[in-house]
């Protein structure tokens, strides 16, 4: 009755093959299934140098801990009360080392969240420009993870408390992105590396108390401890906190700089936050003679007043201008002569200005840049505009008769 | 042996798909065997009024609501009254048959007693009578619901048209609810849906043609459509399709529905149907056609497209800001009741580093004690909420308050905390849920809610791999689709310019002046000038 040619015949023949088609498709499924819970999220990487072993420490999430609101299923093995635990392995290279804490760990290593790497002190006098390749080599690294030096070994800061963030690794990033403009993530620091005339400079964390002894809840923490500067791949030395303030001023990265003067008659400070900074160098060059003048701009607001003397006076405002622009001047004139001849590392990027600006002169200097660089005169031509100078213009807790005029 | 497929139709002219052998018998063409043909209904009537009752009674044989009323017309002839009980408005019957036929009120007028025709259609108050004389058509017509009076010495039946019976009111219709516009629905009778579409287009291009479907229903079907907009070529396709129907009965739109669309094994629904006349006058005005079914409150409605599957009524009520807004909400839904199972499978099993690190931690620690892979907890979740949707439909409304509990506490967070699903999934679940009512078209949605799952098994198995993949099979599929002839992704594919105007946006009715090109493409104006409202004085304000 029905018509049963070959085209019914066909249609059978194509529904069966293209069953079969479908059927092959589910052998060949979720060969790479990864659940979230057969896998450990690296959150921060430490690598020290020991002898000639790498110790490559991670700090690895406990997502059992972290106390999912209504999970009362238990957290699945994990046993103290950190959010994190740390595995520290040593091996013959970086990613040795790695390979080695997977052998230790029942869950599959992921490090696509990685995002701060620490190098201890040691490990980065000697050079940590060969070590980069696995982190652009394998796509789970993420070269926008930030890099931390760390005094003393990279293993002891993160053993932190630091009772604030969930991991200590995350609290390192966030101390990164308060203490600069742009964090030197692995990208920018390798571009910096490889570029000519410029030199990295890399925050330098360490482990402190959060207060005397004294403090009955005692917690270990980490703080931002000066600036690393670098030579090539090398850290060269470490520029410790106060001057570090002026550098990253010159390096255009400063993101809050407390200025403090003293008033011109009686105690205390007067503390101005410069707020906005716009550095602009200019090269001087006149055969092997360069001269370079850092011209800053800076915008900041009064913080703060101890003192007796009335700032909201037109004259003694500018009085105050000058005296925080004298104060850069002197301090990171002093910070530049300590990168320039202790350390040979150009962190301001004053070769950098030449190859912008001269590209024909650099041609002629590149050969012995090394040897003019420590040389080179700096100078420096702050000008500060406080914008604001608070809430109450005079100060506070003065009485009127005693508050400075001049 | 295989169910066969629909019989293929000559296309319209426009259409992609090529016209098929002709040699195909359709589906329909077979004949039930077995069933005796009463051998009356092929015979007329009789002069006889006796020969006549032992036929209606032969007809109607085990028929225990038919009602026999004999009568005397004149005093030499009788009469008899036959009709079903119930199906007929009996005060009629009485005020204008029995009462004056009894009371001798025709029997005083000297010119009609004593002749051989006393029944003359003008002299009866009825506003329908006919005359007819097969007992094909007049059993058709007792069946209708009509009276049928025989007279003695007459070889004819007189066919007063006394519907009545009891029939639903025209009431709010129930799945299409409005905030703002009209609130009446079509109802079962087929009658007072045609008159509820005649009182909003009171024009006389708009036409209703009329057909029975049915071998054992005789249902009247009704395609209407207003003739000057719509393309006549389609009107004789539907047609054609219509009479090729040959099934027993038609209880409802879907038996229609289902014969004449151009792919029957398309998931995607290609006529859309409501219960709501202002719905149909907007298409109709659009240059669609309508099919009424009698017996049931829904319209039929064609040729579609995917994108009138996302809209409402209340789009085109509501100022177009408001529109606007809302049918970006729809899509930005329809997105994720389609999606979100499958992203979320795939984001958990393969692409770990795909979420923010804090995202990530946190579904791992809500995922840390589940025993179930993601693709099993969640095909495990949808798969329960497609079924407590299901119970809750038709359930009584006082138990269905008892699912809902259970829902959402059993499956919702007895389940979370008892560490069998997670926290995450259900969110998902819930959120898909909510997209998927979101869809103003319950055919669509229903498509949708089945597309998903073979989405979240192309995602459990390859990741968001198999999601571009299972992505891509539906965009060719539906733009392979057709509803007679019409391209389902019309606006988009092929693409038209001025048919942007109402597909994700909603422009204002006077920025709308064509209609959608895909129907015509010549006479394809609203308004022949600018279209009232425009803003046209210089402080508009």
């Amino acid at each position: 009755m029905k018509p049963q040619g070959s085209d019914t015949g066909k249609i059978r023949k194509t529904a069966v093959l293209s069953c079969l088609l479908l059927c092959s498709v589910l052998l060949g499924g979720c060969w790479d299934r990864r659940e979230v819970n057969d896998v450990a999220f690296v959150m921060g990487t430490g690598m020290d140098k020991e002898g000639d072993q790498y110790r490559v420490t991670m700090q690895i999430a406990l997502p059992g801990q972290l106390g999912a609101s209504g999970n009362t299923g238990g957290g699945g093995g994990t046993s103290g009360t950190k959010s994190y635990y740390l595995e520290s392995k040593t091996g013959p290279s970086f990613r040795g080392a790695s390979a080695e804490e997977q052998r230790g760990v029942s869950r599959t290593l992921n490090f696509s969240h990685r995002r701060v790497l620490l190098f201890g002190e040691a490990l980065a006098r000697e050079g940590i420009g060969n070590m980069m390749d696995v982190l652009a080599r394998v796509p789970q690294n993420r070269l926008s993870s930030l890099v931390v030096i760390t005094k003393g070994s990279a293993l002891e800061v993160l053993q932190a408390d630091a009772p604030i963030e969930q991991y200590p690794a995350e609290m390192v990033r966030e101390l990164n992105y308060s203490y600069m403009e742009n964090p030197r993530s692995i990208k920018l620091l390798l571009n910096t590396i490889l570029l000519d005339g410029i030199d990295p400079a890399v925050p330098v964390m360490s482990l402190v108390k959060n207060g005397p002894a004294s403090l009955k809840d005692k917690k270990t923490n980490i703080k931002v401890d000066g600036l690393a500067v670098f030579r090539k791949d090398r850290v060269t030395g470490i520029i410790d906190n106060h001057l570090s303030r002026f550098l990253l001023l010159g390096m255009n990265q400063a993101k809050n700089t407390e200025i403090f003067v003293l008033p011109p008659k009686g105690k205390g400070y007067i503390s101005v936050d410069l707020i906005e900074n716009k550095v602009n160098i200019e090269p001087n060059i006149r055969g092997d003679e360069i001269r370079m003048t850092i011209h800053i701009n800076c915008n900041g607001n009064a913080k703060e007043n101890e003192t007796t003397f009335d700032i909201s006076k037109e004259a003694n405002l500018k009085w105050l201008e000058q005296q925080v622009a004298e104060q850069i001047k002197k301090e990171l004139g002093e910070a530049v002569r300590v990168i320039q001849q202790k350390y040979h590392s150009d962190v301001l990027g004053l070769g950098r200005v030449i190859i912008t600006s001269r590209p024909d002169e650099w041609k002629r200097i590149k050969p012995q840049w090394d040897h003019l660089y420590p040389k080179a005169e700096v100078t420096i031509d702050p000008v500060v505009h406080i914008e604001n100078i608070g809430a109450i213009t005079k100060p506070f807790g003065v009485k009127k008769e005693n508050i400075q005029n001049e | 042996m295989k169910k066969g497929r629909f019989p293929k139709l000559p296309r319209l002219p426009w259409s992609r798909r090529a016209v098929p052998a002709p040699d195909r018998k359709p589906r329909n063409a077979r004949v039930p065997k077995g069933l005796p043909e009463p051998s009356w209904l092929e015979q007329p009537l009789r002069t006889s009024l006796d020969d006549n009752l032992t036929a209606l009674r032969d007809i109607f044989k085990d028929c225990s609501d038919v009602v026999y009323r004999e009568l005397m017309i004149s005093p030499e002839r009788k009469g008899l009254l036959a009709y079903f009980e119930g199906t007929v408005k009996s005060e009629d019957l009485q005020d204008h048959i029995l009462r004056p036929f009894i009371l001798g009120m025709m029997l005083k007028d000297p010119e009609v007693n004593g002749k051989l025709e006393p029944l003359d259609e003008t002299r009866i108050s009825m506003s329908q009578t006919k005359t007819m004389d097969q007992w094909k058509m007049v059993s058709a017509a007792i069946l209708d619901g009509n009276a049928a009076l025989f007279v003695e010495g007459t070889p004819r039946a007189y066919i007063f048209s006394a519907k009545g019976g009891v029939r639903r009111g025209v009431e709010e219709p129930q799945t299409e609810a409005v905030i703002r516009g009209p609130r009446e629905g079509f109802t079962e009778t087929l009658r007072v849906n045609t008159a509820l579409l005649r009182f909003k287009l009171k024009t006389s291009m708009l036409k209703m043609q009329s057909m029975t479907i049915g071998k054992e229903t005789q249902t009247s079907v009704v395609i209407t459509y207003v003739e000057g907009i719509i393309d006549p070529k389609l009107v004789e396709d539907v047609k054609k399709r219509l009479s090729d129907i040959k099934i027993d009965g038609v209880l409802e739109t879907g038996y229609i529905e289902e014969l004449i669309e151009d792919h029957p094994f398309s998931p995607f629904p290609q006529m859309q149907y409501t219960e709501r006349p202002d719905t149909v006058t907007a298409q109709l005005l659009e240059g669609r056609f309508a099919i009424f079914v009698d017996g049931t409150p829904f319209a039929l409605i064609g040729p579609v497209t995917m994108w009138q599957m996302m809209q409402a009524s209340e789009d085109y009520y509501e100022r177009f800001f408001i529109s606007n807004m809302v049918r970006g909400i729809r899509f930005l839904f329809l997105v994720m009741a389609l999606f979100l199972p499958a992203l979320y499978v795939a984001v958990t099993t393969y692409h770990h580093d795909m979420l923010p690190t804090t995202l990530i931690l946190s579904i791992a620690a809500a995922r840390e004690s589940i025993p179930f892979p993601a693709l099993v907890e969640a095909l495990m979740m949808e798969i329960s909420f497609e079924a407590l949707r299901e119970a809750g439909i038709r359930l009584p409304k006082t138990v269905g308050q008892a699912v809902s509990i259970l829902g959402a506490l059993v499956i919702g967070q007895a389940a979370v905390q008892a560490g069998i699903v997670s926290a995450p999934i259900v969110i998902v679940v819930s959120l898909t849920g909510i997209a998927s009512f979101t869809i103003p078209r319950f055919n669509f949605a229903i498509t949708v809610r089945l597309l998903r799952f073979p989405i979240m098994l192309m995602a459990g198995m390859f990741g968001l791999f198999g999601i571009i993949i299972a992505t891509t099979l539906v965009a060719t599929h539906l733009t392979k689709l057709t509803s007679f002839g019409v391209p389902y992704m019309s606006g988009y594919s092929p693409y038209n310019h001025t048919d942007q105007k109402d597909i994700i946006v909603r422009a204002p009715w006077w920025k709308m002046i064509k209609r959608p090109s895909w129907i015509r493409k010549d006479n394809n104006k609203r308004e022949k000038e600018k279209m009232n409202g425009t803003p046209t004085t210089e402080e508009g304000w």
